[in-house]
Order: structure tokens, then C-alpha cells, then sequence
């Protein structure tokens, strides 16, 4: 693939905890084209969020990449300086985080927390009126109105969904190519949820800007993105085209997703929950770690590292029963 | 807006200061001990004519709630009423010290920050480092010394051993000044008097130390850990997701937002540097209010002591005024 914009090769994060070695993220490769729109799926705790951090190199210690490289339009951004990762941040690759309250500094106005992301990479050249226009723009073009009375507001007086188009214009402020967004809906109510991903689709239809949606709802992953990944306890275990993930998934874990989601049109069944808790990450079996809650699971798959299994051209499964599961359904 | 808020603020005081007055006038008359017997000596000459001719001067024949209007009255008309061992009036004797005691308490709280404020962002920003280790055990010994100690130690080494700070006074005896606020140091900036500078530096530099130690020492180890607690927040997260960098997430982001309590402990701090200051300044020989108050109260002197303690009542109030002032600067979220 010429188009490829990022690239993670067998990325591995760690986080020593007192009970041994956590490998939150463990072996993922994943690729991103430009202008493309992907989803990363899977419950919490499952190492999507700290994938994203990994590729902007925000692990706060102890934890750290322990193998593996991320490839930047080309370069490995795991070998640059710090100075030169700097210069990434923000313009390049840009992140929009979940609680939009928090991630929005109380001490100063809204208005300059998106100035000052401008300001950090030169953008206006460091003119204050250049900026600050720039900043207008950018505040209308997420859809806070009346931006010259707001510029000066603090966090504490923006409602939830405008505390996140803050976020997202602070995301924009550069033009990155690439948006990565955690959970960006997931502490807003549905209606402004909606409003949300709308903004989303219009940045990557207008700007061309590659959008990697973190999320634990399937749904929307499968609404919003091109190709999904499903990530379970640290590793990517299915990935594919959306329709290909959604329409056929073929491992149980993808399936047990699909079918928790509740649906209105269908005939009234029960929400099949999936039995069992996710594994402990410090203490990963070697072979399958959705093992001990498959339905299908033989002493096998315990035993050995499932390889990637190429189901349909792009469609890749972690599974050892792929053919069978296949069957099942 | 906010200058008729700070306005209304201090209007505000003024009840707290009657208040005040009202416990310091009952506490000190609980304490045992007669000032007229102290005023005449223990001498039997004075005969009981004389005493009482004393009492009634100083009306301390009459009721206590009497005694109280009398007091009450005069605080309005600004007449804290007349030293009864020094024979001048109250209001003459504090403003005469209260210059002193001001400089050192601001020496000891500039001190006391220039050393706080870069050791609890470091120790913070690299926690667990040696340096963090170092600091904080020696912010614990700053607590633990007592500022007699630490003074006398000062001046054994400083002032006797190297001879290169003077042991006690504001001011070197051949060096001369004109008083303008009775502060030596802003008054030799205000008359361009260098040589008094220079001088009046090294007087404040031992006694402010020492004053100062034990709040460096605490305003360090808030200033750390809330440091710590803000460098884990999300909105730091952000900021380096931004681009910034690392002197840019320390310095603006998250110092700002760990200002807000270590502001709070500052200013209660000022409060143990007024309580301080009566210790150093006995130790250093300083002619500020801490030294004479000491005295007024072995003499029991009431109309000083009252009024004394009016004026550490109203700088305490003052100083938490300022605070929270600061407050609605350092935390949009709160207004006055």
C-alpha cells in the first residue's frame, strides 16, 4: 500500500504493576490510509486507548513501548528526538479524548487553550489578531455559536457537547492528517452524540483528515468507519471492512459484540451477554486470551499464539476455529 | 466590578475587628496579675491614696462592661490608649516597631518562596528522583527545627565562626539613614542610600532564614503534591498532546492550577510567620512588634497588648483578603 499514511508493526506497551508485567497493548499492527476512516472496538480496559497513546508516544511511565515500530508517513516515530516529536503532536497527528471536561485546562479560557495549539506550531506566525481570527473560524466551523462572545468563557461555563467541539476545534487548530479520537461521544448524550459524529464526517469529507474512532460501541464503529478493529485484551483479534466485520464476523468474541447490541427492528430476543470477565493483563494465557469464554473453545487454543488468519482478501481473524465458527452460525 | 467587591471585602473587616477587640479585652483581664502593682513596683511606698488615684486614671475601678465601653470608644476614635510601663501612647509604640516586624516577615516570606516554589515544581516533575528525595527529607528537617535553634546555629556559624553577617539589629551603628517608612531596606532604595542597602540586606538575611525555614518547608511539600496530583490530570495529557513543551506544561499548565492551594496555605502561613517573628526577634535582638509585645505581657501592659494583637488580628484579615483575591485570578470558577 502506497496510500499509507501510519503503520504500526507488532506494537507492544507495557505497564510494570506490582503484579507482574501488564502488556496493555500487545503485538497490534494495524495500518491507516489517508482520508480514511477507521474504527477500534472493543470493551474497556482492552488497550484501544493506550494504542492511541503509543502512537503519539504519551505513555506516561512506568509504562513504556517495548517493541514493535509506528511508522509515520514512513519515518518511525519511536526513533524521533523528543523535539521532533513535539512537532508532531498537534499538527500532524491530532487527539481528541474522552471526558472533554477534564482534558479542558479549568485556569484558562476556552477561546486560548485553541489559540495556544496555533501558537505552540507557528501556524499564524505567532500574530496575535491572525490568530485569534483563526481561532473564530475554527470555533464556527465545529459549531460554537457565537464564537467572539465565547472566545473568553472558561470550561466550567461551555455545556458538555461544547466542551467537546472545543476539544475537537483544539484537534483541528493545525489541519493534522490524522484525528485520533477517543471515545469522543462517550460521555455525551445521544442527540449531541450524533451532532458529534456528524462534525466528524464533515472534517473528513471536507479536509481529507484520517480519523481513527476509539470505541466500545460496535454500532457506531460500524456506522461512522471504512474498516474496523476489534481489540480484545490487548491484541487485535478480527479486522476487516466494515461490512465484512459486521456482516460476517468471524470470531466469537466479534460475534458475542454483535449480538449484545439491542435492536428494534428485530424479533423480540434476549441480549445474549458474553459469559466470563475479560483476563487478567498481567497474566495473559499464552494461547487465545477469549479462550476461557468461547463456546468453542478446544484445549488448543489455550496453548498456542493464535496467528492472523486471512478469511476474505482484507478480513483477518485470530482464530483457530475459524472454519468451524463459520459453520456454527 | 471587582474593585467595589474588594471594597465591600474590606468594609466587611471591620465587625471581624470589633470582634476581636471584644476577646482580647476579656482574655487579657482573665490573666492573674494587677498592672497597677506591676506600674508601681513592689516598693511599700506607695501608699493606697496612690493606688487608687492609678485605678482611677486608667479606669480600672469601674465594671468591666464599663471598662469594655470606655476601650470600645476609643478603638473608634483610633486611640488604643496610653502604655501604662512605657508611658506613651499605644498607637505611638506599634507604629515605631511595626516597620520592623513587617520587613522580616516579608523577608522570611520571599525566602521562603524563592526557596519553595522552584524545589516543590522540581520535586514533583521528577518524583522519586534524588533530588525529590533530598528536598523533601530536608523540607522535613525545616519543619522539625525550632526557629530559636535554627537562629542561634545561624549566628554561631555565620556571625561568629565566618564573621560575614552581623548577629543581631536592623543597622550597623556607622551606618547612617533617613527613615521614611521606618523599613530600612525600602527606605535606603528610596534615598538611593547604597552603603544602608547593602547593610540593612545583611541584618534581614539571618533573621529571615530563620523565620522563614519551617514555611519553606511546608509550602514545598504542598506545592509537591499538588503538582503531582495536577501532572496526572487530563488537560496536562492534552497540553502535550498539543505539541507543548515540557517547560510549557509545567510552567503554564499545570502551575497554575497547583497555585490554588499552595495560595491557601501561603496565607495562613503569614500567620505563623506573625506568631514567628516574636521568637527571631528576640533572638536577633530585632526592635520590632514580636519583642514588645513579649514585654507587654510579662508587665501586663493591657492597652499595648490589646492593641498589638488588634494590629496581628487586622494583617492576618488582610493578608486572607489578599488571598482570596488572588483566588479569583488563579480559579475563574470563583468570584468574590
Amino acid at each position: 500500500m502506497t496510500d499509507t499514511l501510519l503503520e504500526l508493526k507488532n506494537l507492544t506497551t507495557v505497564f510494570p504493576t506490582r503484579r507482574g508485567l501488564v502488556h496493555a497493548v500487545a503485538d497490534v499492527s494495524l495500518s491507516l490510509a489517508h482520508g480514511e476512516l477507521l474504527g477500534v472496538v472493543g470493551e474497556s480496559g482492552c488497550g484501544k486507548s493506550v494504542t492511541m497513546l503509543s502512537v503519539l508516544r504519551l505513555i506516561s511511565a512506568p509504562g513504556r513501548i517495548a517493541s514493535g515500530q509506528i511508522l509515520f508517513q514512513g519515518r518511525d516515530v519511536l526513533k524521533l528526538s523528543n523535539r521532533e516529536m513535539r512537532d508532531i503532536r498537534g499538527r500532524d497527528i491530532a487527539m481528541v479524548f474522552q471526558d472533554p471536561l477534564t482534558s479542558l485546562n479549568p485556569a484558562f479560557p476556552v477561546g486560548e487553550q485553541i489559540r495556544e495549539s496555533l501558537r505552540i506550531h507557528h501556524i499564524a506566525h505567532n500574530h496575535f489578531a491572525r490568530e485569534k481570527d483563526r481561532v473564530l473560524q475554527l470555533m464556527t466551523e465545529v459549531g460554537i455559536s457565537s464564537p467572539t462572545d465565547r472566545y473568553r468563557d472558561y470550561p466550567h461555563q461551555f455545556s458538555g457537547g461544547m466542551q467537546q467541539r472545543a476539544l475537537i476545534a483544539i484537534a483541528l487548530a493545525c489541519e493534522p492528517k490524522i484525528l485520533l479520537a477517543d471515545e469522543p461521544t462517550t460521555s455525551l448524550d445521544v442527540t449531541i452524540q450524533a451532532q458529534i459524529m456528524d462534525l466528524m464526517r464533515r472534517i473528513n469529507d471536507a479536509r481529507g483528515t484520517a480519523i481513527v474512532l476509539v470505541t466500545h460501541n460496535l454500532d457506531l464503529a460500524a456506522e461512522f468507519c471504512q474498516r474496523i478493529a476489534v481489540m480484545y485484551a490487548g491484541r487485535i483479534v478480527e479486522i476487516g471492512a466494515t461490512d465484512q466485520v459486521v456482516e460476517s464476523p468471524q470470531h466469537p468474541y466479534t460475534r458475542g459484540l454483535l449480538t449484545c447490541i439491542p435492536r428494534i427492528a428485530a424479533q423480540r430476543t434476549r441480549i445474549e451477554p458474553i459469559p466470563g470477565n475479560v483476563p487478567d493483563l498481567a497474566n495473559v494465557p499464552r494461547g487465545c486470551a477469549f479462550a476461557d469464554r468461547c463456546s468453542l473453545a478446544q484445549p488448543i487454543c489455550q496453548q498456542e499464539l493464535v496467528p492472523f488468519c486471512e478469511v476474505a482478501p482484507g478480513h483477518k481473524v485470530r482464530c483457530l476455529r475459524v472454519n468451524d465458527a463459520g459453520g456454527a452460525t | 466590578m471587582k474593585a467595589v467587591k474588594i471594597l465591600e471585602r474590606m468594609l466587611a473587616t471591620i465587625p471581624i475587628m470589633f470582634g476581636v477587640a471584644i476577646i482580647v479585652f476579656f482574655f487579657i483581664r482573665l490573666t492573674p496579675g494587677d498592672p497597677v502593682d506591676i506600674m508601681l513596683g513592689r516598693s511599700a511606698a506607695a501608699t493606697q491614696r496612690e493606688i487608687e488615684q492609678l485605678r482611677q486614671q486608667f479606669h480600672l475601678d469601674e465594671p468591666l462592661h464599663v471598662q469594655l465601653g470606655y476601650f470600645l470608644g476609643d478603638v473608634l476614635r483610633g486611640n488604643l490608649g496610653y502604655s501604662y510601663i512605657r508611658n506613651k501612647p499605644v498607637v505611638e509604640l506599634l507604629t515605631e516597631r511595626l516597620p520592623a516586624t513587617i520587613e522580616m516577615t516579608i523577608g522570611a516570606l520571599l525566602i521562603s518562596l524563592i526557596i519553595a516554589l522552584p524545589i516543590g515544581i522540581l520535586s514533583a516533575v521528577r518524583q522519586n528522583s534524588l533530588l525529590d528525595r533530598v528536598s523533601m527529607a530536608g523540607a522535613f528537617l525545616g519543619i522539625s527545627m525550632p526557629g530559636f535553634w535554627l537562629g542561634i546555629i545561624l549566628i554561631l556559624f555565620f556571625a561568629v565562626r565566618l564573621q560575614v553577617l552581623p548577629a543581631q539589629g536592623r543597622l550597623s551603628y556607622d551606618v547612617h539613614l533617613q527613615e521614611i517608612t521606618g523599613m530600612y531596606v525600602l527606605d535606603s532604595l528610596l534615598t538611593g542610600n547604597w552603603r544602608a542597602l547593602e547593610d540593612s540586606l545583611k541584618h534581614l538575611l539571618l533573621p529571615s532564614i530563620t523565620l522563614g525555614a519551617g514555611v519553606a518547608a511546608i509550602i514545598a511539600r504542598v506545592l509537591r503534591s499538588s503538582m503531582l496530583e495536577v501532572l496526572r490530570s487530563d488537560y496536562i495529557k492534552l497540553a502535550r498532546a498539543k505539541g507543548a513543551s515540557e517547560w510549557g506544561v509545567v510552567m503554564k499548565h499545570a502551575l497554575r492550577n497547583a497555585l490554588i492551594p499552595t495560595v491557601t496555605v501561603v496565607g495562613l502561613q503569614v500567620g505563623v510567620l506573625l506568631g514567628g517573628n516574636m521568637i527571631v526577634e528576640t533572638v536577633f535582638s530585632w526592635p520590632g512588634l514580636g519583642r514588645l509585645v513579649v514585654d507587654a505581657i510579662f508587665n501586663r501592659d493591657f492597652p499595648l497588648i490589646q492593641g498589638a494583637v488588634m494590629i496581628y488580628a487586622i494583617t492576618f484579615v488582610l493578608t486572607n483578603l489578599v488571598v482570596d483575591i488572588l483566588y479569583t485570578y488563579l480559579n475563574p470558577k470563583i468570584t468574590l
